[in-house]
């Protein structure tokens, strides 16, 4: 579905040299990695916003960059529209003036957007009147509306707060949802990343360094270092459920408690838990402050890099970050029993 | 009390200044942008072409104008002989050496507020599918619309108060291209004829002023309304 295999070489200090495709099944991806290590310029070349020296981009059966057959397509005319880390909604406009500009903003589709991403009462205003949050909304509603082979998202949340970023995950979520084509998200921040999708391709120093699920990924060692240099963390979907005295999320037949508001019984969600965040014990502690604790096995432990990775399923997948001490005194290894203690204030909730 | 020479002189000036910049803005726009957004070979040689009348002697631009628009120049010939259009000693040839004498100062506002634009909403547009005339149309010129006035009121300013390569190129002819710096030239050097001078010279203090307020208002009202714009009370 997206092809990619480019080589540009911006300066004596950086190169971008990647090469990377990912199928039709992995339609949303984020791109991880440090601040530096060529996420953005990968996404502008997808954009035709920077050239490179060589190499091919293709989304499906449309060759957008080639080379050797002399094919560069123009921007304007590869229908991939991006969202920016700030929103550059168009200052002399109103809202529905910079919605209606993208290309192919017809009526039905204004109307769907606006409603998913609920711009209704947005519209008379400039964007100068909106907030943050509001702004970059608008940002992904009118990408959304120039009828994209691909969305392209460049840090959409770096510019605003937490509280926003909780507002606008769902909006984005849903639209991401609704459409088939493909997302690429760009992210330093891993947890952000993983509440939209838990492909991840990894970029490092302007090269690939691994493609896949956070659990995939941890099997192969340059994957894992950039991983645990980021803080690794387990994603886990659950739904809500509550009983006559709590709200809680059942994920198997583990029951998860996190202090989060406003969870509503039926309702999916996506939890994010640090691996650092998981302490393991041999036996459950019978009186403690921490609300988790779920029985789970030692499916592989990885050692180095000073600490130890341990791969649990506990009916769902779980990583635990420990230190060498700990891991010998709790003798772990493949198939050994271990209770995960989990405080509720460590789960991330996604949307 | 204004003579009819003296009027004629006022509406010949204003008239002149009113082609000089109605002529030159489109093209100055387009260098401007040329100069602001593009990168080529050679660029400089444009740069400076377009800044040569600023440092030029005035004089030395209308005699140039002369040399290559005159009814004794080829093109200047062509121009009469095949157009009907003849500039040397024609209002027209006014405003042209008026919009030559001007045009630097409109590109150099114009070139300025393009340069303020953000890059940044040029890429944003183009990635929503817009070909650079649309982002230009619609991105780029309603937001250096500020610099585009400001250019405009300089080069019309300008304009009112050439002399040199006007007179070169235009001449003095009452009533045809004699202007008001030319007018007040001619009578100064006229025995008697300092009185006429001195009303010319109230005159286009007048003009000058009124030119300063109405473009200062309209600043002000542009700049208003940008700022309620950005109040979001607009």
């Amino acid at each position: 579905m997206i092809d990619v295999s480019i080589r540009l070489r911006r300066d004596a200090s950086f190169s971008l040299d990647i090469a990377w495709q990912a199928s039709k099944h992995e339609r949303v991806v984020g791109i991880h990695g440090p601040s530096g290590a060529g996420k953005t310029t990968l996404l502008h070349v997808i954009a035709g916003l920077q050239r490179p020296d060589a190499g091919r981009v293709a989304i499906g059966d449309t060759i957008l960059f080639d080379d050797a057959k002399g094919i560069d397509v123009p921007t304007h005319r590869r229908r991939v529209a991006m969202v920016f880390q700030e929103h550059r909604l168009f200052p002399h406009m109103t809202v529905e003036r910079n919605l209606r500009y993208a290309a192919g903003a017809s009526g039905d589709r204004m109307r769907a957007i606006v409603d998913v991403l609920e711009l209704g009462p947005l519209l008379p205003r400039l964007p100068s009147r909106l907030s943050g949050g509001e702004a970059q909304r608008v940002a992904i509603g009118r990408a959304m509306l120039s009828s994209p082979r691909v969305l392209l998202l460049d840090e959409p949340f770096a510019a605003i707060d937490q509280d926003r970023r909780d507002q606008i995950m769902p909006f984005l979520r849903r639209l991401v949802e609704a459409s088939d084509i493909p997302v690429l998200c760009v992210s330093h921040d891993l947890p952000d990343l993983l509440r939209l999708t838990d492909r991840l391709l990894l970029v490092d120093a302007g090269r690939c360094v691994g493609f896949g699920t956070p659990s995939t990924l941890l099997h192969q060692a340059a994957a894992r270092r950039l991983l645990k240099r980021h803080g690794l963390v387990s994603i886990v979907d659950g739904v809500v459920e509550a009983d006559a005295t709590s709200t809680f999320i059942r994920a198997g037949d583990a029951r998860m408690v996190a202090a989060v508001e406003g969870l509503e019984p039926g309702k999916r969600v996506r939890t994010i838990i640090k691996a650092s965040d998981v302490a393991l014990s041999s036996r459950p502690l019978e009186v403690s402050s921490i609300q988790n604790q779920w029985k789970a096995r030692v499916v592989r432990v990885a050692k180095g890099d000073g600490s130890v990775l341990v791969e649990l399923d506990a009916g769902f997948g779980l990583i635990a970050e420990v230190s060498p001490a700990a891991a010998t005194e709790l003798a772990l290894e493949e198939g050994v029993a271990m209770w995960c203690l989990v405080t509720a204030s460590a789960i991330v909730c996604g949307v | 009390m204004i003579t009819p020479a003296e009027l004629s002189a006022v509406m010949l000036s204003l008239e002149v200044a009113a082609l000089a910049v109605g002529a030159s803005i489109l093209p100055a726009i387009a260098v401007a942008w040329v100069l602001a957004k593009c990168r080529f070979p050679g660029k400089i040689v444009l740069d400076v072409i377009v800044h040569l009348p600023l440092v030029m002697p005035p004089v030395a631009v209308g005699y140039l104008l002369l040399a290559g628009l005159g009814n004794a120049s080829v093109v200047g010939g062509w121009l009469r002989d095949r157009l009907g259009i003849e500039l040397a000693f024609t209002i027209r040839g006014a405003a042209l050496a008026a919009g030559v004498m001007g045009f630097p100062l409109m590109v150099r506002a114009i070139r300025s507020a393009m340069e303020a634009v953000d890059p940044r909403l040029e890429q944003a547009a183009s990635t929503l599918g817009a070909p650079p005339w649309r982002v230009f149309r619609t991105v780029t010129l309603p937001l250096c619309i500020p610099g585009i006035i400001a250019g405009a009121v300089l080069c019309f300013a300008r304009s009112l108060g050439e002399f040199g390569a006007t007179v070169t190129f235009a001449g003095s002819i009452e009533g045809r291209t004699r202007t008001i710096p030319a007018a007040i030239y001619a009578w100064s050097q006229t025995p008697g004829g300092d009185g006429a001078a001195a009303r010319l010279l109230v005159l286009s203090v007048l003009i000058s002023v009124v030119a300063i307020v109405v473009s200062g208002l309209f600043s002000r009202r542009v700049l208003d309304h940008a700022k309620r714009e950005r109040r979001g009370d607009a």
